[in-house]
């Protein structure tokens, strides 16, 4: 079965035909020709005018909840999310049960993978994410692990030393979220006049900065190779400017939903906006971005964080951080920052900048490539509904509301 | 006249008219509570549920009190959070308040925005009784009537409020409170239980109690909540060093040459915050608080039932 999609501008941001007007048609799932006025023949038409067709997305950071945690997402309805957002290849947390620290919890994660869509396990760094014992990274990576992360635990200065010097042999990336929750225990939002006014504890930007500081640190003494997960301080952002000028091996995203809201949009106690990191002030999201901006983001990632209502619905310091929203997390940024930065640097870090983080080969939009392609909208509009949703988790602020853009996967 | 809010959540969105009001009905009530009947039979078409999901002695007393001399019906609930689940608590209580047809739910709670969360998940209207380290509404209305009725007004007074400001509910409430009746606020504490973005509501704050009792009318003395903190490093060293710096003693009053009016919420750890020789002192407005609270939540649940339709 052919399809034709006419006149769409094209995202690839490796191919030739790279922000041309152009027609594509895919023929049974692959790419069969690029060009303009292709014959329309028998071919299912779809209209590209005024749309993007982009190469599909990569998240660098999602948790689906299979096997351990399928009341709050299965692999399926985890993958059916993941599409419905535009996602081909999703970068899974290893924090199930049992934890993804060795290769038959790998391969069960891939076990379903296709051409068309692929989930990327990141192993833990550590056995059963205990922090004593370094995981086998050369057995995992030969599995089909991407890379090692302790997702949002702490790692302590010797385990994150010890993966970075072992990382270094088996040519793997760190993955880490910087987070330091000693330093302000029981933190519920950024600390600021807003946590003053609610009476809750907050978190100042140092919770995030002491493990930048440290970790770059560690990082220029071994020469191995990190990625930061979702940055939300302009400081933290500054950090990792100067270090990528001193040319280390660092990378980083922010979450899809940071720009969304800034603490002072907490004050109605709504725990569906209870995120770490949490949200920032007007100053950091400024910042973030201008790292969006210059290059200084990598990627954005989903944070996908599914959970059942009951873990929500609470009162705020009781209910879990973190928001379901990887169907949507094009039309979150887009709607937050779209007016702020061209669409093409939007895009690349969704794509191209998300696999450089991930270290795996890029996405083609090629003849003969299989079709892993997005039609997008930026003037359509997205209605989040429960309704339509396809996550298990309907832990979301969005619902109800209207996003900018459309996304629309053109993949199985 | 009528309250602009159809619950009582926390002072910060209150305007000024709905102090006054409360106030000038509690001066009504005020009187009535010192007739030998005291009671009012304005409620009496009105249940109200008192909730305490947290151990308290005189506020749950003092509300029981104020609604039973405005004549409404009254049940009473308590339970610790640690004995039953976090949360689910909560929801069922809502559930449960609808199927009873209470009108109106007075709530302690430890969680900060408790009430609010209760607020919009139920059609009584709510009371906040304390929840957590948010606000203490009713305890902000009564400190504030309390200087109003020693000093004769609010407004340019300087209060300072001492002790653990991180871990209580009295000093936002107060803070809010004082500051829209035209008075000055000050906090003092050790560093480690002062907030730190707590200038931008626009208090001062002082870490030495001499400085800042020679710079107020009013001291307000919070009770040290050393269960109100969390697990792990404790904030100040020894209840000893505490009150060697922030302990109000009979001494350091002499020391001032001035006249200041001495608050406490209660309950008193005496000869921690504050001596006892202070607190039973003749500048002690203490007990007056206690009489005050029956009058402030006499008048604060007796304006809000009018926001409740009822059959006349």
């Amino acid at each position: 079965m052919k399809t034709l999609i006419q006149n769409a501008k094209l995202f690839s941001p490796l191919s030739k035909h790279h922000l041309k007007i152009m027609d594509v048609e895919l023929t049974n799932g692959v790419i069969t020709s690029i060009g303009k006025n292709l014959p329309a023949g028998k071919s299912k038409i779809i209209a590209g005018k005024d749309h993007i067709l982009s190469v599909a997305f990569t998240d660098l950071r999602a948790n689906f909840g299979e096997p351990g945690f399928e009341q709050n997402e299965t692999l399926r309805s985890g993958i059916a999310a993941a599409k419905k957002g535009g996602f081909t290849r999703v970068c899974l947390m290893p924090s199930l049960m049992p934890v993804t620290d060795n290769q038959g919890a790998v391969k069960f994660l891939t076990k379903n993978n296709t051409t068309s869509f692929q989930i990327l396990p990141l192993g833990s760094i550590s056995k059963e994410m205990q922090g004593t014992q370094l995981t086998e990274f050369a057995e995992l990576q030969n599995a089909g692990a991407v890379g090692f992360t302790e997702d949002s635990h702490t790692v302590s200065t010797e385990l994150m030393m010890r993966a970075l010097e072992y990382s270094k042999q088996t040519n793997t990336r760190i993955f880490v979220a910087p987070n330091d929750y000693s330093v302000h225990p029981k933190a519920q939002i950024h600390e600021g006049k807003t946590s003053v006014k609610m009476g809750l504890k907050g978190a100042s930007e140092l919770s995030e900065t002491l493990r930048i500081q440290r970790d770059l640190a560690l990082l220029k003494y071994t020469g191995g190779s990190l990625h930061y997960y979702s940055i939300s301080t302009a400081k933290g952002l500054d950090m990792i400017r100067k270090a990528k000028k001193e040319e280390l091996q660092v990378t980083c995203s922010i979450a899809a939903h940071q720009l969304s809201f800034t603490h002072e949009d907490m004050i109605d106690y709504n725990s569906h906006k209870k995120v770490w990191p949490p949200f920032r002030g007007g100053t950091d999201r400024k910042a973030l971005i201008n790292g969006l901006v210059d290059g200084t983001i990598d990627a954005i990632e989903s944070q996908h964080t599914p959970m059942t209502i009951e873990n929500k619905e609470l009162e705020f310091e009781y209910a879990e951080f973190g928001i379901s929203g990887i169907e949507i997390a094009f039309q979150t940024i887009f709607s937050a920052i779209g007016k702020d930065l061209p669409i093409e640097t939007l895009l690349e870090k969704f794509t191209i900048g998300a696999e450089f983080s991930a270290n795996i080969p890029p996405i083609q939009m090629e003849v003969g490539e299989p079709a892993r392609l997005v039609l997008l909208s930026t003037k359509g509009k997205t209605l989040v509904e429960q309704s339509s949703w396809l996550s298990r988790g309907k832990n979301t602020p969005f619902f109800n509301t209207e996003l900018n853009g459309t996304v629309t996967p053109l993949f199985d | 006249m009528k309250l602009s809010t159809k619950h009582l959540i926390a002072i910060e969105p209150l305007k000024k008219a709905d102090i006054d009001l409360i106030f000038s009905q509690a001066d009504e009530f005020k009187e009535v509570l010192n007739r030998p009947i005291k009671k009012v039979p304005s409620l009496r078409d009105i249940t109200v549920a008192n909730l305490f999901f947290e151990n308290s002695t005189r506020t749950r007393l003092s509300f029981e009190l104020a609604e039973k001399r405005l004549g409404a019906d009254v049940v009473n609930f308590s339970a610790s959070t640690s004995s039953v689940k976090k949360g689910e608590t909560l929801i069922d209580t809502v559930n449960n308040i609808l199927a009873m047809k209470v009108d109106m739910v007075v709530m302690r709670h430890a969680s900060p925005g408790a009430c609010q969360f209760l607020s919009e998940r139920t059609n009584a209207v709510v009371v906040n009784a304390g929840d957590g380290t948010h606000e203490h509404p009713t305890q902000g209305l009564l400190d504030a009537f309390s200087i109003r009725e020693k000093l004769g007004k609010v407004e340019g007074k300087k209060v300072v409020i001492v002790g653990d400001i991180t871990h209580s509910r009295v000093a936002l409430s107060n803070i809010y409170c004082l500051q829209k009746l035209g008075a000055e606020v000050m906090v003092c504490g050790p560093t480690t239980l002062i907030p730190k973005h707590i200038e931008s509501l626009g208090v001062k704050v002082e870490h030495n109690l001499q400085r800042a009792l020679e710079w107020c009318d009013v001291a307000n003395m919070l009770r040290i909540q050393l269960e109100r903190q969390d697990a792990g490093i404790p904030y100040f060293p020894s209840l000893r060093e505490y009150t060697d710096l922030f302990g109000l003693t009979q001494d350091r009053l002499n020391s001032l040459g001035k006249e200041i009016v001495i608050m406490h919420p209660g309950p008193i750890n005496r000869g921690v915050e504050i001596s006892s020789e202070v607190a039973d002192g003749r500048n002690s407005i203490i007990l007056n608080q206690v009489e005050n609270g029956v009058a402030i939540r006499m008048a604060t649940i007796f304006l809000l039932a009018q926001g409740i339709k009822r059959v006349s």
